[in-house]
């Protein structure tokens, strides 16, 4: 069995708060939460938190296992605007070593969070190849796998997952399988007011998948566990939305690279679900 | 406008870090209005566009938008990212993190990033560690900074590793355009005359380390062929009150009429914590106008 790791929406809170909370995931019998991006963006922005969280961790029992790289706004591995392509490196690697130094070895990556529209698509995938060029050596001398997430955005599909792993085959390339984002993909075209259409309008039209599971079994490394009913991204516990958990979790098991399992619920900001009830969920799930 | 003299870029400081957007686009509006040109790239400012990716076209947008440009920059120091920090495996991420701000800097267009050699003293480690470690980290951050065309300036403080002797001895084992002095007359002021007072902020600061003070003199004179940039601000040789020219005992006129000698000075610059101390930005400006004689 794989290690299984907790997200948690930590930007909500204070230090006291930030503290509670992990007491509160260890009482549920939690061992492991992710280094998320907010997390990642704490430490960048207030280097005394460098040591801080990783003592706060410990001292409720727990270990980061898996992370997340901050997204957005001029920060994607995609980023075809010239001038701002340095920082975004320089920030990366950044994040990587710390990413490192919290003890983690898996970090997953959006390949495009802000598609630049008057931008063609073919040149922000030639980005993200320069970016990875540049990236995955720093990786493999950490020893942090890279893992590619699909989304239900352009330049994010498990076509442009796959595409960038097999032109760079490396052990520290990989897949995030985010359950959710393939849901949305798979079923939002069933489903009224499904969010996918407004992310592709002024792009091309959906290009709605199949057996994404299936597809981007053999590279999975990382995997982003949490609900929704194929409208919205809602990041919601199992059972709360419209995913046939059983086989997917089954079929999950039986991924060769699986390094870690994520629970991506977001509890706080969208949900308002307690702790007790996101870990009794995931417990149901892995028993 | 580079060069000695009148024209020398004036700068600044704003403590952004407690603002929220729309407080802070005020702060830039208010300095412009009272004939401000330039604000500080501050560590605070860094740590914002460091922890929130969005802000960093979003500061450029606001200060273009209210007129203004940053025109020096002072890194993060504290906690685990000194240069001297001797610990092996708190190095990695305070080299990335240097080369991601010298990035910043560079970016945000500002030619001088004001470094401290050190802030915290590490127990289980000589001073000479910390320094041997400081010099590590120059080897391997000045061709970054070279390349971006940023000088590294490295401040006087008044805290072991921080002394003009050690700032002046490692710009002396590297010589490079890139690495320079930021002198601090505040700071310089404490440890030219705090020695009269046993309260004095040097002597916990050292006496915390297990060493004495090493009472300076003429700090301004040794630094000056170094000095690139430089922070004003004003004490009583006891605390770093950083407040405002003739708060203190800092002899100003005399300061400004030898600082606009040194020869490599890029820019000047305000760091009186107004915030900390009520002042107006009106009577912040006007009192660094008046010792201009702008």
């Amino acid at each position: 069995m794989v290690p299984f790791a907790y997200c948690y929406d930590w930007g909500v809170f204070e230090e006291k708060g930030r503290q509670v909370a992990m007491a509160e995931f260890a009482a549920n019998g939690v061992k492991h939460i992710v280094l998320t991006s907010t997390l990642i963006e704490m430490i960048s922005g207030n280097p005394k938190l460098y040591l801080k969280l990783q003592t706060e961790a410990r001292d409720a029992g727990l270990t980061f296992v898996d992370s997340h790289m901050p997204f957005n706004y001029e920060t994607d591995i995609a980023l075809p605007v010239a001038e701002y392509r340095p920082q975004m490196l320089a920030r990366m690697k950044f994040n990587l070593e710390l990413i490192h130094d919290y003890g983690v070895d898996t970090c997953c990556f959006h390949i495009c969070s802000h598609y630049y529209k008057e931008i063609p698509m073919a040149r922000h995938m030639d980005a993200a190849r320069s970016s990875l060029e540049e990236l995955l050596p720093v990786a493999e001398e950490l020893g942090i796998v890279i893992c590619l997430e699909n989304i239900f955005q352009p330049c994010n599909t498990v076509d442009d997952v796959l595409t960038l792993i097999g032109e760079f085959p490396s052990p520290y390339l990989g897949a995030c399988f985010d359950i959710g984002h393939a849901h949305l993909m798979e079923q939002g075209m069933h489903v009224p007011n499904c969010i996918v259409p407004t992310h592709w309008e002024g792009v091309c039209p959906v290009p709605w998948e199949k057996n994404v599971l299936d597809r981007m079994l053999p590279h999975i490394v990382d995997c982003h566990l949490h609900d929704n009913s194929a409208d919205l991204d809602t990041h919601t516990i199992p059972g709360m939305g419209t995913i046939d958990w059983a086989p997917a979790m089954a079929k999950l098991r039986t991924a060769p690279r699986l390094k870690n399992m994520q629970s991506e619920v977001i509890p706080v900001r969208r949900n308002g679900i307690p702790i007790r009830r996101v870990v009794e969920s995931f417990d149901r799930l892995l028993k | 406008m580079k060069g000695t003299g009148a024209d020398i870029p004036f700068t600044y400081f704003c403590s952004f870090s407690n603002l929220d957007e729309r407080m802070r686009r005020m702060m830039m509006e208010e300095f412009a209005a009272n004939g401000a040109k330039h604000l500080v790239l501050s560590d605070g400012l860094f740590k914002l566009i460091s922890g929130t990716p969005k802000l960093y076209l979003t500061i450029q947008n606001e200060m273009s938008a209210a007129g203004l440009s940053f025109v020096d920059s002072h890194a993060p120091f504290g906690g685990e990212c000194d240069p001297a920090i001797p610990v092996p495996e708190y190095r990695r991420q305070m080299l990335a993190r240097l080369k991601f701000t010298l990035q910043l800097a560079c970016d945000f267009g500002v030619d001088s990033c004001c470094v401290h050699v050190d802030s915290t003293v590490y127990p289980g480690y000589t001073l000479r560690q910390h320094f041997d470690a400081a010099r590590r980290t120059l080897d391997e951050i000045l061709p970054v900074a070279e390349k971006l065309g940023v000088v590294i300036c490295l401040e006087n403080i008044f805290k072991p590793l921080n002394t003009v002797g050690e700032v002046l001895a490692l710009i002396g084992e590297f010589p490079s355009p890139c690495l320079g002095a930021c002198f601090d007359v505040g700071h310089a002021n404490i440890m030219e005359h705090g020695m009269s007072s046993p309260d004095c902020v040097a002597c916990d600061r050292f006496g915390k380390a297990g060493v004495p003070v090493p009472w300076e003199h003429d700090a301004l004179g040794r630094m000056l062929p170094h000095i690139v940039s430089c922070h004003l601000h004003d004490n009583h040789a006891v605390t770093d009150d950083h407040d405002l020219p003739g708060r203190g005992t800092v002899d100003w006129a005399a300061t400004f009429a030898r600082l606009r000698t040194a020869p490599r000075l890029r820019s000047m610059q305000s760091e009186v914590i107004a915030a900390a101390h009520a002042i107006p930005v009106k009577t912040l400006v006007g009192t660094f106008e008046k010792l201009r004689g702008a």
